[in-house]
């Protein structure tokens, strides 16, 4: 009996639940798609020999849902306190007609596990399949083998997710039945004659507060990007910060205010067909949801930082990788600085073979040594470089050595005059001092008494060591046949190889080689491809995940947030378009004028979020300057779609139901 | 002077063939136009359905409704809103004030949906509030006024387009007896001076003494009918409470 009732209530007032189901089903389905990453098998394959990049994401993945989960059972709460208000009037009668608060408790707890079984049932289902989705997009995102497709399904995920929103539910049931119980009845049944005090604001205060917000709001987006350099103490950045909230606030307080004055000032277009009914319901409903657009805003615009820089340093680290690392392997040895440069004397070739490694297995071997000026001064017992020399800070490499390295990374191949000499770099510290100090200057060096003069007046693209990033600091390279120099000392012999794939024991060297007991016997100094991908990938995959998650939770909360505040006052006003119709104005009127009220009540705190990314993107860029940003576009692009479904679907369910329920 | 309103065997039903409810029953009378009549009953005589059939807010089962000389009862749609929004005005009992527009935008509503121009509009407002009394509170919301105010405000917006008839549905229900006398004060005035033609719906004795004729209805059916012809208002009343009488006692039977 009490089942059957919960479930025609259910039935019947499904257009107030719309909203509440949905969004249970994609916070459900989220909750689950980003449990389950760490056991999906693109994310073991990518990671197949990092297991602690594994174990890493799936704590880092486990605390963020805790986040989500609080979040969650506050937008789960409010929504059932929405629907809590819309049926007061019911359970009110049920009341009068002596139905016991146990009952009704019961009555609730019946709902609530409908609305649970079937939310979680969809809820996982819709997980299961997107998880799948995900699979494509991580393989996508980071160039792994998809050959094979397998169907993943995670029967832990499945069980948290059960697990955390049973708790939400029995939390959301309690509070249910904690209103019910402590209301009276004259209230309940009254519920809907609640008349409600609009207080309207002076436009001409809100006109100053609204210029005087966007001139503060103006002045931090400008202190934010074009007068950036001079931002040196975090207290200063932190002063922007303060100042976009506060502006941000002031803005939602001061924009129902905004919106009369600017109506009043076109009065044609105001006192048109029900115009001023429109306007004036949308500055009310602003009006007195001052603080909550402001967080929403605030939450959006941190929703859309999160994801366009999230998606943009994957971008811009799969693309560094590309050319950042073009070959499978890159060693290096140091010789050991206390020592004269000829006490050692043995190739990294040798060192290789006498580890017992076979290096037939390596192809397009390349090794080369680098060498290091500086005085050696027996009684000092230190070498001491030359400040005035351009060698204080780099290495030196001949020219022969180093085209041989180009041809193997695929980087641009050089000839130099017998007096010339260039840079090779990329890091854009030293890059720009090198070109202003020495480079512009014709910086002139001396090697064994003979002079050179550089090749061109900018630093040239390239490096020597492997790595995920553009760090190779600079080296200088110079003719093969430079005369002898006392000062200029072998430093290091760099190896760079490619294996032979075709040999099926490469995988074993690659361990091998990765395996730190090898660099710690040898003193060899070792990167590889697999390596460094797999150490800048885990990190990028776990900020992208990461970013993902937190950012849909935070559209779909401000986004059923909005959607909740405008059915409920699409109830509240029922009356409203009651009368609105017996004075005769047209049905499409009105639904115009429903459309535009929900429409700007929408579009406002993300249009302020948008303006408010615009600016806040290009800081993010400005700190990862190091990681490129090549991926902008993408990023961008793959959060507007992100944003825009979430938005449409509330959106339209809002319309709907809003239509709905004015039309009762 | 010409019809306005003539209603031929109006009939509503409600229920079903099984269990059937007569509100309104065979239903016939003219109205002419500057007319002010009253239409009493109790509750359950059916008079609110009657005023909701007749502003097209309702269906009539059967029979014939004319507005100037137009039968009303077939029109549909978006014909229906034009015909209430240029040939009808509501005052109702509770107001029914949109409560986020001023008094002056309230009244200027049903103006605007008639895409006149904002000047004209300015004139008429002027024009109306100055008869009603409410210039000194044009400016201000629903809340910030008195009952009498509001339901004064929400009589200028019926006035407001000069409509063919203006139909009240308790207008003094919610209001106090010094305002409710004020109200029926101006509404007099209204169609005295103005020839505005008033249909009110009422239980009151006192607010229907206010209208030049008064319909009695019974269970659906018209159950008598007083003019007030050249009598005073007092005299007026004492024929409307000798009708009440006859219906039993307060309206009600015993």
């Amino acid at each position: 009996m009490i089942f059957k009732l919960a479930f025609r209530n259910m039935k019947k007032s499904m257009s107030d639940y719309a909203v509440y189901f949905v969004t249970l089903i994609i916070g459900v389905s989220v909750f689950y798609v980003f449990n389950a990453i760490s056991d999906q098998t693109v994310v073991t394959q990518i990671f197949k020999s990092e297991y602690d990049i594994i174990d890493l994401m799936r704590t880092t993945l486990s605390t963020a849902s805790v986040i989500v989960s609080v979040v969650l059972a506050f937008l789960i709460v409010y929504a059932s306190s929405y629907l809590m208000k819309r049926r007061k009037k019911e359970f009110g009668i049920y009341m009068l007609l002596g139905m016991g608060k146990k009952k009704i408790a019961g009555v609730l707890m019946a709902e609530t596990v409908i609305i649970g079984v079937f939310s979680l049932l969809i809820g996982m289902g819709v997980g299961i399949i997107l998880s799948q989705g995900m699979s494509l997009l991580v393989a996508k995102l980071f160039e792994a083998d998809m050959s094979e497709f397998t169907f993943d399904m995670s029967g832990e995920a499945l069980g948290k997710t059960v697990i955390y929103f049973l708790i939400m539910y029995a939390l959301v049931l309690l509070l249910d039945i904690f209103v019910v119980g402590k209301s009276r009845l004259i209230n309940l049944l009254n519920a809907e004659k609640k008349s409600e005090k609009n207080i309207a604001k002076n436009p001409w205060i809100c006109l100053v507060v609204f210029v005087v917000a966007a001139v503060v709001l103006g002045h931090a987006y400008w202190m934010m990007t074009g007068n950036v350099e001079n931002l040196t103490e975090q207290s200063q950045v932190l002063m922007q910060i303060v100042k976009g909230i506060v502006a941000t606030f002031l803005i939602f307080w001061s924009l129902s205010g905004l919106l009369i004055f600017l109506s009043k000032i076109r009065k044609k277009s105001y006192l048109k067909g029900i115009n001023a009914f429109t306007t004036k319901e949308i500055s009310s409903r602003v009006n007195t949801n001052v603080f909550a657009g402001s967080i929403i805003c605030l939450l959006l615009f941190i929703t859309i930082c999160i994801f366009s820089t999230s998606f943009s340093i994957n971008k811009s680290i799969n693309d560094n990788l590309n050319t950042l690392v073009p070959a499978d392997a890159n060693l290096m040895y140091r010789y050991d600085q206390g020592l004269p440069y000829d006490s050692e004397k043995q190739t990294i070739n040798e060192k290789l073979q006498t580890q017992g490694m076979d290096t037939d297995l390596f192809e397009d071997v390349v090794e080369l040594t680098g060498y290091a000026y500086y005085k050696w001064d027996e009684k000092e017992e230190e070498g001491y470089s030359d400040n005035t020399n351009i060698f204080a800070n780099s290495g030196v490499i001949k020219l022969s050595d180093y085209n041989k390295v180009a041809e193997i990374y695929g980087l641009k191949q050089h000839t130099l005059a017998a007096d010339e000499y260039l840079v090779v770099s990329n890091y854009d510290y030293t890059l720009n001092m090198y070109n202003e100090q020495y480079l512009q200057k014709g910086h002139v060096i001396r090697i064994g008494g003979k002079e050179y003069h550089p090749k061109y007046k900018t630093c040239q693209d390239g490096f020597l060591q492997m790595s995920s990033n553009r760090s190779e600091s600079g080296f200088t390279v110079v003719p093969d046949d430079i005369p002898a120099d006392e000062n200029l000392h072998p430093d290091c012999i760099y190896y760079i190889a490619n294996y032979d794939t075709n040999k099926k024991s490469v995988e074993k060297i690659d361990r091998l080689l990765n395996n730190k007991e090898f660099g710690k016997k040898t003193g060899i100094d070792v990167s590889t491809r697999t390596e460094i991908y797999q150490r800048s990938i885990g990190l990028t995959v776990l900020i992208v995940f990461l970013g993902l998650y937190l950012g849909i939770i935070f559209v779909l909360s401000s986004f059923a947030l909005l959607s909740l505040k405008e059915l409920s006052q699409a109830a509240d006003n029922r009356e409203k378009y009651r009368t609105l119709r017996r004075i005769g104005v047209d049905e499409r009127m009105i639904h115009r004028s429903l459309f535009r009220q929900n429409l700007i009540f929408f579009s406002t705190p993300l249009l302020l979020a948008i303006i408010h990314s615009i600016f806040g993107i290009q800081v993010s860029v400005y700190i990862m300057e190091s990681f490129g940003t090549t991926g902008m576009l993408f990023s961008i692009v793959a959060t507007s779609a992100v944003l825009l479904a979430v938005y449409v679907i509330y959106f339209t369910i809002t319309y709907r139901c809003s239509r709905k329920i004015i039309n009762e | 002077m010409s019809t306005i309103l003539k209603l031929e065997n109006v009939e509503k039903y409600y229920g079903n063939t099984s269990n059937l409810t007569k509100a309104v029953d065979q239903i016939s009378f003219e109205v002419e136009t500057g007319e002010f009549v009253g239409i009493m009953g109790a509750s359950g005589s059916g008079k609110t359905t009657l005023l909701n059939c007749i502003s097209t807010i309702d269906k009539v089962t059967s029979g014939r409704i004319y507005v100037e000389g137009k039968d009303i009862t077939g029109i549909k749609g978006n014909a229906l809103n034009r015909f209430r929004r240029e040939k009808l005005g509501f005052i109702f009992q509770d107001f029914n004030l949109l409560n986020t527009l001023t008094a002056y935008e309230n009244i200027a509503l049903p103006l605007s949906i008639q895409n006149m121009a904002a000047l004209k509009i300015d004139a008429k407002i002027d024009e109306i509030s100055g008869i009603l009394g409410i210039s000194d509170v044009i400016k201000k919301y629903p809340y910030q006024m008195s009952g009498g105010q509001k339901q004064r405000v929400a009589a200028a917006r019926a006035l407001i387009t000069d409509p063919a008839m203006v139909l009240a549905d308790e207008p003094t229900g919610a209001l106090d007896s010094r305002s409710a006398r004020s109200l029926l004060e101006s509404m007099e005035g209204m169609n005295q001076n103005y020839d505005a033609t008033i249909l009110m719906v009422t239980h009151d004795a006192f607010a229907a003494s206010f209208a030049t004729r008064v319909i009695f209805l019974k269970d659906g059916k018209i159950f008598n009918e007083v003019r007030k012809g050249s009598d005073t208002r007092k005299e007026f009343f004492d024929k409307i409470m000798d009708v009440v009488t006859l219906m039993g006692g307060d309206l009600n039977d015993f």
